[in-house]
């Protein structure tokens, strides 16, 4: 047990603090560099605990600002992390008076450490921490209670606790951690209290008592960095987006707030894009935005070199998409691709009509038309891509999808015309988005609805091979599951440099292999949804643009189409969602395909154990007939 | 007189044409888009006779009498169809006076286009009859699933020559026409009968807008921008109120229709006043897109024609005030401002805030005592400031109040007030272009944000039980708007901004603060006057004419079109096919229930087995509920410890 009393920290005390990382690419990431470079000032030791892998650029990254690096295998969670970490420090823990166990699971400083340090000092404790945890479920099982808890991504101890038996003892019988969950229940809920019952004193700088939720650490981050709170956890802008908004957690506000203190919030936007599923990102961050016809943002005196690029197989297309490249402000160079000469004549006719200040023109027959737009891009244009010096490469095509139908052939090439290049005004303000953010990478219309029924399943048959294409090229980002955030339509406008994993590929005509590419599942489909995979996995992040036109239409089509889509199950959306999703693929909705939705709605994983089960029995069956081996 | 088969003729120079057109009113009025559809004809009719279908009330028949000739009132029945019939019986042998008839009907707007031009190019034409629009053949019967569909000109503009009206299997046809109990019955025994029936027998036809010019084969519903872009001097009302994922699965954009109707000249008032008076609302916000994302930065209003403006600001707790102050310093243009509060204490403090705005903008300044609590910002407004509503003393009313929800914890509360006042007032430039929305029509009615989807549950629910009192309200203020399905278009926040004419119906009816008391959960599940009046405004606006439209900022616009999106595609993953099918799936299936076997069975049986389980739910239904509450005891037992998604946390 205890012995003496919990003690302040008087002014000279010294500070140790254990850092966790963990990094799926063996990086170091801005937003840590910052976090430790900050706490520079009020750390005597830093000690970066690495998990897994560390790059070279990494540890000289980490050098920088951390006093010493141990570099262990990903194993056991950040709270292993902590452990070896201590283990690392050995008997060197004497010289500190604090030791703060934390991780790269929150972006920080917001507001300054300095005063939350001195504050906590002043307070007799044994052990505190940034925020708490209260009234929480238990989340292996759903229901029942755990103990209210201080969140380990920030734990401060001093040394009555951490010179004591109970720490050691603590220490040398943590638990093998193999889950999460594990993580959450043998470790963050059991500490606090095993330590409290022990004697020592905790307290929470930012306790839960004084906000509105249970856990302000997800809920309330706005109010906590209101409060001085120092740090915003990663976790609201990458949770499932239902269950946020379900709390009305609107990580755009947050993310605002956090840029109004000051924080370099490109940091936070280049981890997030690497880490998170687009989509999930798109919505958790609120990277949607509707801009206006009247130029409000668009800075002239920083013009961006701009090339156009366009796929032209419908020459008659020619004068309407030179309209919509017309809105950009200020010279852009244009390059055109087409299939033939004759078109390629034709085109150069149209644009000599147009002239216009500073355009520079190249028309370029492609050598096959393999991959159309895609192929264009990708080969034809590989050396305006890479070597053009070009901050933005707008990319459009001669989109007609007479197979879909008048209406929705129409609907569809508007969709991506309108809300790429609408007007003058709204063209300055799609680049003042450029201007403003040096990490925005791509920006697009959203998804597509009208007229199609990409809603719930809009990787098709793509999402395999898009899995082993991604793999080979090193991309890492974590796909979205139901629909991949995507230029449904090929058309964007983007930084050359956030697309060069895409453009270095060594892609030649023949990958797009004629017709067959052009198929669900083949090349030209899996392409179409990779840019922002790509441009994440250099840290670029994604913006869905609409004017208020399409906003109007689409908007109202949505809405109605979820009110219906709702009436019929229970529960909020999120917990719909949850069931939809329990009951799976509907089939034909006959009797077979209930008795399916039923099983995987109320006896999840026993399908497969019986289709494991019947198996195992008719290999064995088989294994035993003759003749069959 | 003629003969039979006599060969077809074109429309003689300095001929007569006989316009007979059927007006359908279900209140017995006649709608300003009908005489003006009657009044741009007169110059190529000899004589229009209107055949009203059901009653006439006296300005009904006076504006009637100011376009047509001739005015004919029969009981509703048979459609428009049979009123042609009637028609043609009255008219008797008069008919013979005339080189041609139309038939047609008030199911388009019109003209957008002249109509002049298209009656001289089939003038010119010899044929027996023709019609503005036609139906291709097509393989199957989509309306029956049974045999082909056969070629046919559309019912609603059919225009007859002498050498077929003269005719005795004329005389015939329309001696034999069937009796039509329902719309098919009109759709299939006439509409795609008649111009066979006649081809069969050697009158020959022609078609002014054929589908083989255009994409699809029902051009009047899907093409109708193509069709007014070559001269179609109507648009059919049906792409405002058909159902909207059907529209949506053929990407017919009202939206986009409605400014080529503005660009053409026709007076668009005309067509938003029918159809908020007979659409529901939400359908119509819908199939019209009649969202507007609007700048901050003034594009639209006009300072030289401004409103009378009032600020009707509801505040119970003078601790919220600064998120109505917050608000009342974005408005740009001159404006009274009245406060309600409950508490006699709470008026000092209210006071004070307000004058310390020292708003340059600010005329006539009041806070008023409410003597009730019940019924909240609501009472407050129709009861509270009723004088102020039938004054006429306002153009416009911005009704806001400062509550939100308490039991919904900080973040809903906060993004509710947030979504509700800002997307009203979010900074002086969008509240100019909020102005100027109404500037545009004179007929918008409010402008509100749409339904709440971010920390709300509305959707699929919105009506809720408060569906039964607006019904009966309804009926006592004699409104006859349809009601929109699962959710109402309606502010269902409590603010708005809108005409306080347009609210005259719901002032008419004489309420108190009693009235407003909550109910026993019992009677009405608890459903109070306050949400039901919520839901009601754009019925009760509809009835007059006036349309709403809903509004949003960009910030708001960007976070919930994002949202929404992620929801729907989340949601979508089960059900098959395009949205209008997904939801059809849906509904056929049927509450879900928890999904257990008895709400599967359930589903299964309706899917599949839909006529026996309409049959056997009666005697089934209280086995079924034993099962369901035994299955649920069950799941309770056996399910412990089965978490739903991202309850999870760290």
């Amino acid at each position: 047990m205890s012995k003496g009393r919990p003690q302040a920290l008087s002014p000279d005390a010294k500070r140790a603090v254990v850092y966790v990382i963990f990094d799926r690419r063996g990086m170091v990431e801005e937003y840590v560099e910052h976090a430790l470079r900050e706490m520079r000032g009020d750390a005597h030791h830093i000690l970066a605990v690495v998990n897994g892998a560390l790059s070279e650029e990494g540890r000289v990254r980490l050098e920088a600002v951390a006093d010493d690096i141990l570099v262990r295998p990903n194993e056991g969670f950040d709270i292993w992390g902590h452990k070896a970490g201590i283990d690392h420090l050995g008997d060197r823990i004497e010289e500190f008076d604090e030791l703060v166990l934390t991780n790269d699971t929150w972006f920080g400083p917001v507001r300054p450490y300095a005063p939350v340090f001195e504050r906590m000092a002043t307070e007799e404790l044994d052990f505190w921490g940034m925020t708490d945890n209260v009234r929480m479920k238990d989340p292996s099982k759903g229901h029942g209670r755990v103990p209210d808890h201080l969140q380990s991504f920030w734990i401060a101890v001093r040394r009555r606790m951490f010179l004591s038996e109970a720490w050691r003892d603590y220490w040398r019988e943590l638990p093998a951690m193999s889950d999460y969950f594990d993580a959450v229940l043998k470790h963050e809920v059991a500490f606090t209290q095993r330590f409290e019952q022990a004697g020592f004193v905790s307290a929470a700088a930012f306790p839960a008592a004084n906000y509105p939720s249970r856990h302000p650490a997800l809920f309330n981050p706005d109010l906590l960095i209101a409060d001085g709170c120092p740090i915003v956890k990663r976790r609201p802008f990458f949770h499932w987006p239902p269950y946020l908004d379900r709390h009305a957690v609107i990580g755009r506000w947050i993310a605002g707030k956090m840029a109004s203190y000051g924080y370099p919030i490109e940091y936070l936007y280049a981890n997030l894009s690497r880490n998170v599923p687009p989509k999930d990102l798109n919505v958790d961050l609120g990277l949607n935005d509707v801009l206006s016809d009247v130029d409000t943002s668009y800075d002239p005196s920083r013009p961006l070199r701009i090339v156009v690029i366009l796929h032209i197989f419908y020459v008659d297309m020619t004068d309407e998409m030179l309209d919509r490249v017309d809105t950009l402000p200020g010279p852009y160079d244009l390059v055109v691709t087409t299939q033939d000469e004759e078109r390629a004549a034709a085109i150069r006719a149209i644009i000599d009509s147009r002239p216009r200040e500073g355009r520079k023109v190249d028309v370029r027959v492609v050598e096959s038309n393999d991959g159309r737009d895609q192929s264009a891009f990708l080969v034809g244009c590989r050396d305006v891509l890479l070597e053009g010096g070009y901050d933005l490469v707008v990319k459009l095509h001669s989109k007609k999808t007479p197979q879909d139908g008048f209406n929705v052939g129409r609907a569809f090439k508007e969709q991506q015309f309108m809300n790429l290049l609408s007007s003058p005004g709204y063209t300055a303000n799609v680049l003042g988005l450029f201007q403003r953010e040096k990490g925005l990478g791509i920006v697009y219309p959203p998804m597509v609805h009208i007229g199609y029924p990409t809603m719930g399943r809009a990787w098709w048959a793509n999402k395999p091979g898009f899995e082993q294409l991604a793999a080979q090229m090193g991309i890492m980002v974590p796909l979205d599951d139901i629909s991949p955030l995507a230029p449904y339509g090929s058309m964007f406008i983007a930084r050359p440099d956030a697309l060069r994993l895409l453009v270095e590929w060594p892609w030649s005509y023949s990958d797009f292999g004629g017709a067959e590419a052009y198929r669900d599942g083949g090349l030209a489909h899996i392409l179409e949804r990779m840019p922002s995979y790509v441009a994440a996995e250099l840290g670029f992040h994604t913006r869905t643009i609409m004017n208020a036109e399409y906003a109007a239409v689409s908007y109202t089509i949505l809405d109605f189409n979820f009110d219906e889509m709702s009436s019929t199950v229970p529960g909020r959306t999120h917990e719909q969602i949850t069931f939809l999703r329990g009951i799976g693929h509907v089939g034909e909705g006959k009797l077979r395909d209930f008795a399916r939705m039923y099983m995987r709605r109320n006896h999840p994983g026993l399908g497969n154990r019986l289709r494991a089960l019947r198996s195992r029995v008719s290999s064995g069956i088989r294994r035993r007939l003759p003749g069959r081996r | 007189m003629t003969t039979p088969g006599q060969k077809p003729a074109r429309f003689p120079t300095g001929g007569k044409r006989l316009v007979v057109y059927v007006v359908y009113d279900r209140r017995g009025g006649v709608e300003e888009f009908v005489r003006y559809a009657l009044q741009g004809m007169r110059g190529d009719a000899a004589h229009i006779l209107a055949v009203v279908n059901g009653s006439l009330d006296a300005d009904g028949r006076r504006l009637l009498e100011s376009v047509a000739d001739e005015v004919l009132v029969r009981p509703n029945s048979g459609f428009d169809i049979w009123a042609h019939k009637d028609a043609l019986d009255h008219l008797g042998d008069r008919i013979a006076e005339f080189d041609e008839v139309l038939l047609t009907n008030d199911t388009w707007f019109g003209p957008v286009r002249p109509y002049g031009p298209v009656f001289e190019r089939m003038n010119e034409l010899d044929v027996h009859f023709w019609g503005m629009t036609d139906h291709e053949w097509e393989p199957l019967n989509k309306f029956t699933n049974e045999g082909e569909l056969p070629y046919h000109l559309q019912s609603f503009w059919i225009a007859v020559r002498k050498e077929m009206f003269l005719s005795p299997e004329w005389g015939a046809y329309w001696r034999d026409l069937p009796e039509m109990p329902s719309y098919f019955d009109a759709v299939l025994k006439h509409e795609i009968q008649f111009t066979k029936h006649f081809a069969d027998q050697g009158y020959t036809h022609a078609v002014a807008f054929a589908s083989a010019d255009y994409p699809t084969e029902h051009p009047a519903l899907f093409n109708a921008d193509l069709l007014l872009a070559d001269g179609c001097p109507l648009i059919k009302r049906r792409p405002f109120f058909h159902y909207p994922p059907f529209l949506d699965r053929h990407a017919v954009i009202g939206r986009r229709t409605a400014k080529q109707i503005v660009d053409y000249g026709y007076p668009i008032e005309l067509m938003w006043s029918n159809l908020a008076r007979n659409v529901q609302p939400k359908t119509l916000n819908t199939d019209a897109g009649m969202l507007e994302v609007l700048p901050d930065v003034d594009a639209a209003y006009d300072p030289s024609s401004p409103f009378r403006l009032a600020v009707l600001a509801h505040c119970i707790d003078p601790l919220t005030i600064d998120h109505l102050t917050n608000r009342l310093v974005h408005i740009p243009v001159a404006f009274d401002l009245v406060v309600t509060t409950p508490s006699a204490e709470a008026t000092e403090p209210i006071r004070a805030a307000i004058d310390a705005l020292d708003l340059e903008q600010l005329g006539a300044f009041e806070i008023r005592v409410v003597p009730s609590k019940q019924g909240r910002d609501m009472s407050a407004f129709f009861v509270g400031c009723r004088d102020i509503l039938v004054s006429d003393d306002y153009d416009l009313i911005v009704k806001i109040h400062s509550r939100a929800p308490r039991k919904r914890g900080a973040n809903i509360a906060r993004y509710f007030r947030r979504y509700q006042l800002e997307n009203l007032i979010s900074s002086p430039g969008y509240f100019a272009n909020l102005l100027a929305l109404f500037q545009r029509e004179p007929g918008l009615g409010a402008v509100f944000p749409p339904m709440m989807h971010i920390g709300y549950a509305l959707a699929g629910r919105g009506w809720s039980h408060y569906r039964e009192p607006a019904e009966e309200m309804c009926e006592r203020l004699g409104i006859k708007v349809p009601f929109d399905g699962a959710t109402p278009l309606a502010p269902m926040g409590g603010m708005w901004v809108g005409r306080p004419e347009a609210l005259r119906l719901l002032l008419a009816d004489k309420l108190d603060y009693s009235d407003y008391a909550v109910p026993k959960a019992e009677k009405r599940g608890g459903a109070d006057l306050a949400r039901v009046q919520e839901r009601m405004i754009p019925l009760a606006l509809g009835e007059l004419g006036y349309h709403c439209r809903t509004v949003l900022n960009g910030e708001h616009a960007g976070i919930a079109y994002a949202n929404l999106a992620y929801k729907l595609d989340q949601m979508s993953i089960t059900p098959p096919g395009y949205p209008l099918e997904q939801i059809q799936w849906l509904h056929r299936a049927g509450w879900a229930g928890a999904g257990g076997l008895v709400a599967m069975t359930r589903m299964y049986m309706r899917l599949n087995h839909p006529e026996l389980a309409r049959r056997l739910g009666p005697v089934v239904r209280p086995f079924v509920n034993a099962a369901r509450i035994g299955m649920h005891a069950l799941r309770t037992v056996r399910h412990r410890g089965r978490g739903t998604e991202g309850e999870a946390q760290s």
